[in-house]
């Protein structure tokens, strides 16, 4: 099977630096997208948000191809965007299960995590987000413990510090190139790959850089909560993985 | 907060669950009530929540998992067992864990079988561990 001539070209110039290229691509294939999350609307999502999960698919997706191999890029980006869309559903639905109390405390905890951390130069004690948001200590810790899963944080929302207008694709887009760093460590072996771009970033800064969650909270642009989850759900993901390769192929 | 009890010894609290995992969020409410009462930041105290969960993801060598949770002086001692000896060899599980609290080490406890992980975390400790 021969690739689209064309379609290599935006490839290649990607591949040596031409981001102008991957925008022509995401251009290209974004009715792909568009498809494929009409597929999903109507389950009580909203269709932007479908979109914009399946544009990280479709990122993904070109960030990963091998131009060598004999298969068409759409068959091979297919799967990536859909994974991605039944990924949002995975926890949006989890999301519904929390008792509605907690998941009003959460997003209360989230924002007031956010602006004690910024007054105090530190983040606030369990005792002090009690009091901050009215809640029983005993609530916050469980609140903690089941946080929204859902994070309403839109992908092309502006992230970082100040705001400069970079966008959470961006950040992500990045992280690349400080993988090769821990291709020989032992959470490569203990699942690393299992793990989706963001759960890699978060992983990365906490556990090879040594940043704090509210550190990587303040680098990424996302909340401190939402560090949490993202590494409790990686930890999660590189634990079922290791037990996977433990446990072999079925035969 | 009592660091120790009127007969000298460190303040412990202590729950078994039923191995498997399917009670870890149980774990992680009584630790972090206790840590709590340690005015951790947020950030810290959701670190040792992540640091038990991550070693109650491991196999245990037994039908059930026991946790203590020594106050001491210094700060906060959580010990979970037993577990096969040499748990702690994981690599990716130490490095994990030694991210997440101030010490992490497998200790062998007197009079019981298997090997337990202690994680350690100070009062007004920022650190990873060692």
């Amino acid at each position: 099977m021969t690739q689209d001539v064309d379609f290599v070209a935006l490839i290649d110039a990607y591949r040596a630096g031409d981001e102008s290229a991957r925008d022509a691509l995401v251009e290209r294939y974004m009715p792909l997208v568009r498809s494929l999350a009409a597929r999903y609307a109507g389950r009580g999502e909203p269709f932007d948000d479908l979109l914009q999960v399946g544009s990280i698919g479709l990122l993904l997706a070109i960030e990963r191809f091998d131009t060598t191999r004999q298969v068409q890029f759409t068959t091979y980006a297919v799967p990536t965007i859909v994974g991605e869309i039944q990924r949002h559903f995975r926890d949006r639905s989890w999301a519904l299960h929390v008792p509605r109390r907690m998941k009003e405390l959460s997003a209360k905890l989230s924002r007031v995590i956010e602006t004690e951390t910024s007054n105090r130069g530190r983040a606030p004690t369990i005792a002090e987000l009690a009091k901050a948001t009215g809640a029983e200590e005993d609530d916050v810790i469980e609140a903690l413990q089941t946080w929204d899963a859902y994070s309403t944080l839109s992908l092309s929302h502006p992230v970082g510090p100040d705001e400069r207008g970079e966008m959470m694709q961006d950040v992500l887009g990045t992280m690349d190139e400080g993988f090769d760093e821990v291709e020989d460590s032992a959470l490569v072996e203990a699942g690393f790959e299992a793990l989706d771009e963001r759960e890699r970033l978060i992983v990365e800064l906490r556990f090879f850089e040594g940043l704090t969650q509210s550190e990587i909270a303040a680098q990424v642009g996302i909340s401190q909560m939402h560090v949490s989850r993202l590494l409790r759900r990686a930890l999660q993901s590189m634990r079922g993985r290791l037990e996977d390769s433990t446990r072999g192929p079925v035969s | 907060m009592t660091a120790v009890t009127e007969s000298g010894r460190p303040a412990r609290t202590a729950l078994e669950l039923p191995a498997g995992g399917g009670y870890r969020d149980v774990a992680g409410l009584v630790i972090g009530g206790i840590a709590a009462r340690f005015e951790l930041p947020v950030d810290r105290v959701d670190d040792l929540l992540l640091a038990v969960d991550s070693v109650l993801m491991q196999d245990v060598a037994g039908d059930t998992v026991r946790i203590e949770a020594d106050v001491t002086a210094t700060g906060l001692v959580v010990r979970l067992g037993p577990f096969p000896r040499g748990r702690i060899d994981d690599a990716a599980l130490h490095r994990v864990l030694t991210r997440l609290v101030d010490v992490v080490e497998e200790v062998a406890l007197d009079g019981r079988t298997g090997a337990w992980l202690e994680l350690a975390v100070g009062s007004h400790g920022d650190g990873d561990g060692t």
